[in-house]
């Protein structure tokens, strides 16, 4: 196969770009009920963008925009960095993308996945910031992003069908 | 045969080019003395926090004008299909204010001839500066708030920050045209209050959920009334005393829960208060700030 142009290489930034958007319109913001409905965009992207079109999401991006995430979510400064490079390593694993799955098998992995996550960002929250914030709220943020998840699925998946077929 | 052909094809698929696991070693080398200096409260760290949040501030502003315009919009609509009963209520309501303007001026009058009396000096001047609310962390992790006000405006870190309601929370990383205010509900906050009637301390800590939590309540044995305001105290003369927080909500078997004046996060203006050096000559009450939608700056 031909090395990638720069049109290629330009229009494989688009879902990154789009990534980057969203992340900064999920920090704006909103009133106090609609809050906790904002979905933890970074890990959601890692997941679906991450393991659908990997060109676009690079780990060394994943890692950008998980640094990102943490400062404008007020975490502390590395560990949504850590966490996203790590997902991002797995969804990326070549075994793992070479695996058939069915979308209900992918959805249950990005619950377990984005569980976990969300509980190792707690512990660490805890133990850096010496203060942990409530379980219950971190819990149901993570099942917000669960449920947002086929969302994210179906617009990575529409992304990578319009983007040029790349190895 | 096959077996150890699946083997070969597993092996070669997972090995990564040495370049790129050079990269994720470095990367998380990266992440990890992050994590470390965070831990240290590293000022290099703090100050690259501060820029960051600088830079964004523009993306952020501009994010945040279409969700402006539409609960402007939103608000509108519902004012306008309201504004028959809203009018009676106001009138009825600048009435009952009326009646307390002239309690109100009566007693600033007498207040102020006992100060006089006493030679008593105050604290300290405070002046404002409004700003507008550009981003807000999510309310899983930390409730804190953007501010479009910082250093260049006159913010200082562990200012107090109040909406027209009363105390939202303090500033806690001041960049030069951007802050951060930790509100009180986040699960770090603390702020001494006193209780409205009974005029008992305590400290106000946030529970990272919309209701406060009152602990080292100076009389564990006093009960307190439902629905009581509490105010700041001058206490550690970090917060000026007599700011509105709440009200005391119910009790619950680890204490007593507040409410505060209205969600924290609702506020679309706050006010940072910036204090000023004690002065020189004894002094008359404080003026009462103008009224937050008369001061947001066109910006």
């Amino acid at each position: 196969m031909n090395a990638p142009t720069l049109y290629d290489r330009l229009l494989y930034a688009v879902p990154a770009l789009l990534a980057l958007m969203l992340l900064i319109l999920s920090a704006i913001p909103l009133s106090w009920q609609y809050g906790p409905l904002t979905p933890h965009v970074v890990w959601l992207c890692t997941l679906t963008i991450g393991a659908l079109v990997p060109a676009s999401w690079p780990v060394a991006f994943a890692f950008a925009a998980g640094l990102l995430a943490d400062m404008l979510y007020d975490t502390p400064l590395g560990a949504q960095a850590l966490l996203s490079l790590f997902l991002s390593l797995y969804v990326q694993h070549p075994l793992r993308r070479n695996a058939h799955q069915l979308f209900p098998m992918r959805w249950a992995e990005a619950a377990l996945l984005l569980m976990l996550g969300h509980l190792l960002l707690w512990v660490l929250t805890g133990i850096i910031f010496h203060q942990r914030p409530p379980l219950r709220g971190v819990l149901i943020g993570a099942g917000v992003s669960v449920l947002w998840f086929p969302v994210f699925y179906a617009a990575s998946r529409q992304l990578s069908k319009l983007l040029p077929a790349r190895s | 045969m096959s077996r150890e052909r699946y083997e070969y094809a597993a092996s070669r698929s997972t090995a990564r080019p040495a370049n790129q696991r050079m990269v994720v070693a470095l990367l998380v080398l990266t992440g990890l003395t992050l994590l470390a200096l965070s831990r240290a409260q590293h000022p290099t760290l703090v100050n690259l926090r501060l820029q960051m949040l600088d830079l964004l501030r523009p993306a952020m502003q501009v994010a945040s004008q279409p969700v402006t315009a539409t609960r402007k919009l939103a608000a509108t609509t519902g004012e306008v299909l309201d504004t028959a009963e809203q009018n009676r209520r106001l009138r009825a309501e600048n009435e009952t204010l009326r009646h307390w303007q002239s309690v109100a001026q009566a007693m600033k009058a007498e207040n102020d001839a006992l100060r006089k009396l006493m030679g008593y000096r105050p604290l300290e001047h405070a002046s404002y500066v409004t700003a507008r609310v550009i981003g807000q962390s999510p309310a899983s992790f930390g409730q804190s708030l953007t501010i479009n006000a910082g250093a260049a405006e006159g913010v200082a870190p562990l200012q107090p920050v109040t909406d027209a309601y009363g105390l939202v929370g303090r500033t806690i990383e001041v960049a030069p045209h951007s802050s951060r205010v930790m509100l009180l509900s986040d699960a770090g906050s603390r702020v001494p209050v006193v209780m409205g009637q009974s005029r008992q301390r305590a400290i106000l800590m946030g529970t990272g959920e919309e209701l406060l939590r009152l602990s080292f309540l100076s009389s564990e044995t006093t009960p307190l009334k439902l629905g009581e305001p509490v105010v700041t105290t001058q206490e550690g003369e970090l917060i000026p005393g007599g700011i509105a927080v709440g009200s005391v909500f119910k009790k619950d078997k680890a204490g007593y829960l507040i409410k505060p004046m209205r969600p924290l996060a609702q506020a679309e203006y706050l006010r940072v208060i910036i204090r000023t050096q004690k002065p020189e000559a004894p002094t008359t009450t404080p003026q009462a700030p103008p009224p937050i939608a008369a001061t947001i700056p066109v910006r």
